[in-house]
C-alpha cells in the first residue's frame, strides 16, 4: 500500500465478505426448499430466499469491486484518492441500503413493498436480479455516481495507465448498463429483450473487463512482469470479450419472442465467447512463468491463477454447453442454466473479488503477506470452496439432464413436478456440496483472524529444516 | 535513445548471465560484498534480457496501441451492428407477440404478475427461477378455470411439497392474470418449449 487513502478499501472488503456469508446462508435455505418445500413456509417462501441469495451476490460483488477500485485506482494513478471521506460515506450508504433491501424482502410482502415504494408510478420491480424497490434502484445509481466521480477525479489528476483506464472505463459501463433497470416496457417480450442489456451486458461484457483489469493489476504486482506486456494482453482479452459478446447476446433471444435471425447470430457469436477465457488462462500462466520475483503471498497467487481456470470452466465450458441454439432448445430454463450461473458467477466474479481481497488485505493491514499459517487456512478455504462449487455445478447439471431427458426431449413428457421428484438425488448432492462450500467459506474467513505477518527468516529456517 | 547511448557516459554494468546458460566467471568475486550481491540480483532479475537479434520481435510488430485500437474499433463496430439489429427487432416484436391484443386486462394481469414476483419461482419463456413450472404456455397446458382454481387453493399445505403462497386475489384480478397468461401463450417463441409440459 503506497497511499493512505487506499485504506478506504478495508470497509468495502469486510462488508463484501459479510454479505457473501449472508448470500451462502440464503443459498442453503433455498437449496433445502427444493427438497422440503414446506421448510420455513410461509415465513420465508422460496422466492424471497432466492432473491435474497441473488441480490446479496450482486451487492457483495459490487462492494468488492468498489473496494478494489478504491485500492487500485490511487496506486495506479500514483496519487491519493480524490476524496476518501466521500468513499467512506458512500460505503455506509451502500451497506445500509443493501441491508434495508434484504430486510424489506424478509418482512414486507413483495406486492405491498411495490405499493408503498411507488412502483405503480414507474414500474421496475419483478424482474430477476432487479427486484429492488424503486428508491433502492435510485440509491444504487447515486452510489455508482459517487464512485465514478471519485475514481475519475483521481484518474484525471494522476497517471493514466491502461489498467486504470480499463478499470474506470468499465465502472462507467457498469453504471450506464444499470440504467435500463428503469425501463420496464409493458410488452413482455421487449422487457425480456431489454433485461438482457443489463444482465448480459454486465456478466458477459462489462464485468469481464473489470475481471481483466483486476487480474492484470494483481499479476503486475505479484510477478513483476513488464507492464507493457500485461496491458497488451489485457487489451486483446477485452477486445475478444466484446467482439464475441456484443452480438453473442443473441443466445438469450432464441426462444423469448425475438425474431428468428437471432438463432443464427447468437449461435455463431456466442460460440466464440469462451475465447477470452482461454486467453485469460494463457495470459496468467505466461505471466506466472515469466515472473521475476517470488511474492510471499502464495494465497493471492493461488486465487489469481484459480480465477481464469474456474472462469473458463464456468463461463466458457458450461456456458458453451447451453449456448448453441439446438442444445438450448432443450436446456433453456432448466438447471443447466443454474449450473452455469453458479460456476460462472463464482469462478469468474466471486473468485476475482477474493483474489484482490487476498492480495490487498494484508497490504492494507500493514504487511506484505499474511503468516504462513494464515495462508494455509486461506488456501484450504480456496480448495474446499472451489471443489464444492464444482460439486454444486455437477449436481445441478445432473438435475438439468433429468429435466431434458424426462420432460423436454421425452416421447411421453412428464410434468414439471414429477420430473423434479426424479431429480431429488441431485438436489441432495447440491445441498451437501453447498454445505461443504459454507464450511470452506468459514475456513477462508478464519484466515483473517490469524495474527502475524509473513516472516522471511522463519520460513527460510523451516524450509531448510524440512 | 540512440543519441543518449552515444553521448551518455558509459556506465559499468554487470553482464547478465542469467538467461545465457553460461556461468558468470566473476560470480565469486561479486559475492564478497553484500552491496554487490544486491546489485547483481537487481540487475539480473529486474530487467528483461536485451535481445541481440536484429529481427524485429513481437513487441514491436504488434504493439499495445494496436491491441487497444482493435478493442475500441471492434467494440464500436459490433455495438453499431447490435443497435441496427435491435432497431429491426423492435419493429418485429409487436407483430410476433400480438401487441395489439394487450388489453387493459392483460396489462393489469402483467402488473400483478410482476409485483407478486412470479418469476421468483416460475419461469416465463424459460427465464426466472427453476422452482416451479413454466408459465409462458400454462394457459394452453391447464386452461383458464384450472389456473384460477389453483391460485385460489394455495398453499396446499402438503408437508414436504413445494408451497406457493396465497396472494388473496379477487375475481377481477384472477381474470386479469388469466388474460395475461392467455396473451403470453400466443407469443411466437420459435416453437419453444418443445412440448406442452414446458
Amino acid at each position: 500500500m503506497k497511499f493512505q487513502s487506499q485504506k478506504v478499501a478495508i470497509p468495502y472488503f469486510v462488508g463484501a465478505l459479510a454479505l457473501f456469508l449472508g448470500q451462502i446462508v440464503f443459498g442453503l435455505i433455498a437449496g433445502l426448499q427444493y427438497l422440503n418445500g414446506s421448510f420455513l413456509f410461509p415465513e420465508l417462501p422460496f422466492d424471497i430466499a432466492h432473491m435474497s441469495h441473488t441480490n446479496l451476490l450482486i451487492v457483495w460483488l459490487l462492494m468488492a469491486y468498489m473496494g478494489a477500485a478504491y485500492f487500485i485506482v490511487p496506486e495506479e494513478a500514483q496519487t491519493e484518492l480524490y476524496s476518501p471521506r466521500l468513499a467512506l460515506v458512500t460505503f455506509w450508504i451502500f451497506l445500509t441500503a443493501g441491508a434495508l433491501t434484504i430486510l424489506s424482502y424478509l418482512f414486507v410482502p413483495y406486492a405491498h413493498l411495490a405499493a408503498i415504494t411507488g412502483n405503480a408510478a414507474l414500474p421496475t420491480m419483478g424482474r430477476g436480479y432487479l427486484e429492488q424497490p424503486l428508491p433502492i434502484k435510485v440509491g444504487i445509481v447515486l452510489v455508482a455516481l459517487s464512485l465514478l466521480f471519485n475514481v475519475t477525479m483521481t484518474l484525471i489528476k494522476g497517471r493514466k495507465t491502461s489498467i486504470n483506464l480499463i478499470l474506470v472505463g468499465s465502472l462507467w459501463g457498469l453504471a450506464l448498463l444499470f440504467l435500463p433497470a428503469f425501463y420496464f416496457p409493458q410488452d413482455t417480450v421487449k422487457a425480456s429483450f431489454g433485461w438482457w442489456w443489463i444482465v448480459h451486458g454486465w456478466v458477459e461484457g462489462d464485468w469481464e473487463l473489470i475481471l481483466g483489469a483486476l487480474l492484470g493489476f494483481i499479476l503486475i504486482k505479484m510477478t513483476g512482469v513488464d507492464r507493457e506486456i500485461v496491458e497488451k494482453w489485457l487489451y486483446i482479452i477485452v477486445a475478444m470479450t466484446l467482439i464475441s459478446g456484443i452480438i453473442g447476446i443473441g443466445h438469450h433471444y432464441y426462444y423469448t419472442g425475438a425474431p428468428a435471425y437471432w438463432i443464427w447470430l447468437g449461435t455463431i457469436f456466442s460460440a466464440f465467447e469462451p475465447i477470452p477465457f482461454i486467453l485469460l488462462i494463457a495470459f496468467s500462466f505466461k505471466m506466472l512463468l515469466a515472473r521475476r520475483r517470488e511474492h510471499p503471498n502464495k494465497a493471492a497467487m493461488l486465487w489469481a491463477l484459480g480465477t481464469p481456470l474456474m472462469a473458463f470452466l464456468g463461463a466458457g465450458l458450461w456456458g458453451f454447453m447451453i449456448t448453441l441454439a439446438p442444445a438450448q432448445y432443450y436446456m433453456h430454463g432448466t438447471n443447466f442454466t443454474a449450473a452455469h450461473g453458479h460456476l460462472a458467477f463464482f469462478g469468474a466474479y466471486a473468485m476475482v473479488a477474493l483474489a484482490i481481497i487476498s492480495y490487498a488485505m494484508p497490504l492494507l493491514r500493514g504487511r506484505i503477506a499474511n503468516s504462513a499459517a494464515a495462508q494455509r487456512w486461506e488456501m484450504t478455504g480456496f480448495w474446499i470452496m472451489v471443489l464444492s462449487m464444482i460439486g454444486i455445478a455437477l449436481a445441478l447439471t445432473g438435475a438439468g439432464l433429468v429435466t431434458v431427458l424426462l420432460q423436454r426431449a421425452a416421447d411421453d413428457p412428464m410434468s414439471f413436478m414429477q420430473v423434479q421428484d426424479k431429480a431429488r438425488v441431485f438436489f441432495w448432492l447440491r445441498e451437501f456440496a453447498g454445505l461443504a462450500f459454507f464450511i470452506g467459506l468459514l475456513v477462508y474467513l478464519r484466515s483473517f483472524f490469524i495474527a502475524g505477518e509473513y516472516g522471511y527468516a522463519g520460513e527460510m529456517k523451516q524450509a531448510l529444516a524440512a | 535513445m540512440r543519441l543518449q547511448a552515444i553521448t551518455a557516459k558509459p556506465v559499468k554494468q554487470y553482464k547478465s548471465y542469467c538467461f545465457t546458460g553460461q556461468t558468470d566467471p566473476n560470480i565469486f568475486r561479486r559475492l564478497i560484498l553484500i552491496k554487490d550481491v544486491k546489485k547483481y540480483f537487481a540487475y539480473n532479475f529486474n530487467r528483461r534480457p536485451i535481445s541481440t537479434s536484429k529481427e524485429p520481435n513481437m513487441q514491436q510488430v504488434f504493439t499495445k496501441a494496436m491491441a487497444r485500437n482493435i478493442f475500441l474499433g471492434g467494440s464500436v463496430f459490433f455495438l453499431a451492428i447490435y443497435l441496427a439489429l435491435t432497431y429491426d427487432t423492435w419493429q418485429q416484436i409487436p407483430l410476433r407477440d400480438h401487441a395489439d391484443k394487450m388489453t387493459p386486462a392483460v396489462l393489469s394481469g402483467k402488473y400483478l404478475f410482476d409485483t407478486n414476483n412470479c418469476v421468483g419461482c416460475h419461469t416465463l419463456n424459460g427465464e426466472g427461477a427453476y422452482f416451479a413450472p413454466e408459465l409462458g404456455n400454462v394457459y394452453k397446458r391447464r386452461g383458464p378455470e384450472f389456473i384460477k382454481a389453483w391460485i385460489q387453493s394455495q398453499p396446499t399445505g402438503v408437508p414436504g411439497r413445494r408451497q406457493m403462497p396465497n396472494f388473496h386475489f379477487d375475481q377481477k384480478e384472477l381474470n386479469d392474470l388469466v388474460a395475461y397468461m392467455e396473451w403470453l401463450s400466443h407469443i411466437d417463441t420459435n416453437n419453444w418449449p418443445p412440448n406442452i409440459q414446458g
